[in-house]
């Protein structure tokens, strides 16, 4: 019996998987994913770590547009724009998915529990949440970072800690509906325990919003953090993308026309967005029951 | 002669809605030896359906419960808690009405069923529980949608059977089924209860359904008892104006005077926030008189185990 019920398995995560496959901006997105990565994977191939320290390119030229030892030129300090690219990937991708994690653990756990507790416990969680929908983010996750550290960790949770408000009231939302259908009246006078129907019943009837949701928090937690980094907060010696272009900016890049600088982390910003927008949308329509192929 | 299984004593059920207070059931009393079956008929909003909830306190917050429900000798309305989850499907299990909405769409029914048995570590098995119903033990694995209206509700009585409840209580169990099939489910319920020995309330607002399975019946009106009695001697010549209107509602078979007039029950049944004084039935009442406006109405005994609400009686 078991085994029939794991083939039945198979053959839903194959479907799933079909029909991903079958999505031509899926695709884009997990090939443009692949890229970057690859790039965060493969970075201590291509730089040591030690090229991103101010010093390193001291006796290399400033500002020195691509050649063959250098393939995306230098910056104002003489380092490798290559290995700030690759190495910018990994702190990027890093402190989005961390994030990520933050916003979605907080975000369904507030979630769940306001939509399915009643009485003061439902209001409580629904003014906190209101707080922070409200809250304008930058000034408050300057604030937070400040107060708290630089770390690509310690912006990961500040950014974490300020996205989930939106999910948590789609969450809300849902579990308003479910907790209202009949299977959760069977349930209760089945015997069973709030435990038991939020995690048997209500919990899968809003996964797939929590996995669409989440891979559409992504993009915002990585622009999010580009846009702190280039403020001038982040860490500067594991520098993301957002703290290159900073560095352009501030180099004064884009007036001396050295595009190399700024375009790669730019484009890079751009690609691992869109590669997480593509995949979250094409989430959503594989997720949604509606939406589902007899 | 043991206790009975059930003793309903002056329930009161008790709605709160922004508009006021909303009484849905007003004092009912009622009790269910081992083994029997009492019919619960009346009119959609006479509290059937409220009566039966609060017998295992399945009422939405806020709401009021008074009176007493002793159920196997233990006070259903001051349990804690985790006493009554407990009680809850392994005493008393629920079969309930449109079983499409109440099994979990996304969930194979095996799974759905095998809950109940892991909510009280019953000892039951799945395939055996499909079987007695009438299911081929092969569609467990099946989802709800995949099943037709009759499968559904078998799924429904199988989950029901799975604790070895004493009581069984049926809320419409055969509304939304087509003739045929309805008559299978009452034929499996019917079968049900000689082979276990079950107890059950069954609810519908269909005499006929009722004849062929309760032993008494109880009509309901605006949240009261209006009578009770015998089923099958109740059918036949029932005392209370309103359950004989219930029963006349229905055409008899071979009767052409019936199927050309129907006689149905003009009006509605009263807004339960304001019911109308003395006996609650009087304005639709074709033997009412001025009287029965001011009237108290109380179950009255006509016989040793019928009884009924009326004071023309």
């Amino acid at each position: 019996m078991s085994s029939l019920s794991a083939k039945r398995r198979r053959q839903s995560a194959a479907r799933v998987l079909r029909q991903l496959r079958h999505d031509r901006a899926a695709m884009i997105g997990f090939l443009l994913l692949a890229l970057f990565v690859t790039m965060a994977l493969t970075a201590p191939l291509f730089a040591d770590k030690s090229e991103l320290r101010a010093v390193a390119g001291r006796n290399n030229p400033d500002l020195h547009p691509p050649n063959s030892e250098f393939w995306l030129g230098t910056d104002e300090l003489g380092r490798d724009v290559f290995a700030l690219v690759m190495w910018g990937a990994r702190v990027s991708l890093y402190i989005g998915l961390l994030a990520t994690v933050v916003a979605v653990v907080i975000g369904s756990v507030l979630g769940l529990v306001a939509g399915y507790a009643r009485g003061w416990i439902s209001r409580v969680m629904l003014a906190i949440d209101d707080f922070f929908l409200v809250l304008p983010f930058i000034p408050l996750a300057i604030v937070l970072a400040l107060l708290l550290g630089r770390s690509p960790t310690i912006m990961a949770l500040v950014i974490g800690g300020t996205f989930w408000a939106g999910g948590s009231r789609l969450i809300r939302a849902q579990v308003l509906s479910l907790r209202e259908r009949g299977y959760v009246e069977r349930a209760t006078a089945l015997g069973a325990s709030s435990t038991h129907i939020i995690s048997r019943h209500v919990l899968p009837g809003v996964a797939p919003l929590i996995i669409a949701n989440a891979s559409l928090i992504v993009p915002g937690a990585i622009l999010a953090e580009s846009t702190l980094a280039f403020l001038g907060l982040g860490d500067r010696f594991s520098p993301s993308w957002g703290k290159v272009l900073d560095g352009a900016q501030s180099s004064g890049a884009l007036t001396l026309n050295a595009w190399w600088y700024y375009l790669p982390p730019g484009l890079c910003i751009i690609g691992v967005v869109l590669a997480f927008t593509l995949i979250g949308n094409a989430l959503e329509r594989v997720f949604d029951p509606r939406l589902l192929g007899r | 002669m043991n206790a009975p299984l059930l003793v309903v004593d002056d329930l009161n059920v008790t709605y709160r809605s922004s508009r006021g207070p909303i009484p849905a059931v007003r004092g009912v009393s009622l009790s269910l030896e081992a083994g029997e079956t009492l019919g619960l008929a009346g009119e959609s909003g006479s509290g059937k359906s409220s009566l039966i909830m609060a017998l295992l306190r399945l009422v939405p917050p806020g709401t009021t419960v008074t009176g007493s429900v002793t159920m196997a000798g233990e006070d259903v309305l001051a349990m804690k808690p985790g006493r009554l989850r407990a009680v809850r499907w392994a005493e008393a299990a629920v079969v309930f009405q449109g079983a499409q909405h109440v099994l979990n769409p996304v969930r194979r029914v095996g799974q759905q069923i095998q809950e109940a048995i892991d909510c009280h570590t019953g000892s039951n098995r799945v395939d055996d529980l499909l079987e007695q119903v009438g299911i081929p033990r092969s569609r467990r694995d099946a989802y709800p949608h995949e099943l037709s209206g009759g499968q559904k509700q078998r799924v429904m009585i199988a989950m029901a059977l799975a604790c070895d409840p004493e009581l069984l209580i049926a809320d419409e169990p055969t509304t939304a089924l087509d003739v045929m099939v309805q008559a299978q489910v009452l034929q499996l319920l019917a079968d049900l209860r000689s082979e276990r020995g079950l107890a059950m309330i069954f609810i519908t607002h269909d005499l006929s359904v009722l004849s062929t399975v309760a032993d008494r019946l109880a009509v309901m009106y605006a949240g009261r008892l209006v009578e009770r009695g015998p089923a099958k001697e109740m059918l036949r010549g029932a005392h209370h104006p309103y359950t004989k209107a219930l029963a006349a509602a229905f055409p008899t078979i071979g009767d052409r005077s019936s199927r050309l007039a129907p006689s149905g029950l003009a009006g509605d049944p009263p807004d339960p926030t304001a019911v109308p004084s003395g006996c609650p039935f009087h304005p639709r009442c074709p033997i009412a008189t001025e009287e029965c406006a001011v009237a108290a109405v109380a179950l009255r005994p006509l016989s040793p185990d019928w009884e009924a609400a009326c004071i023309k009686l």
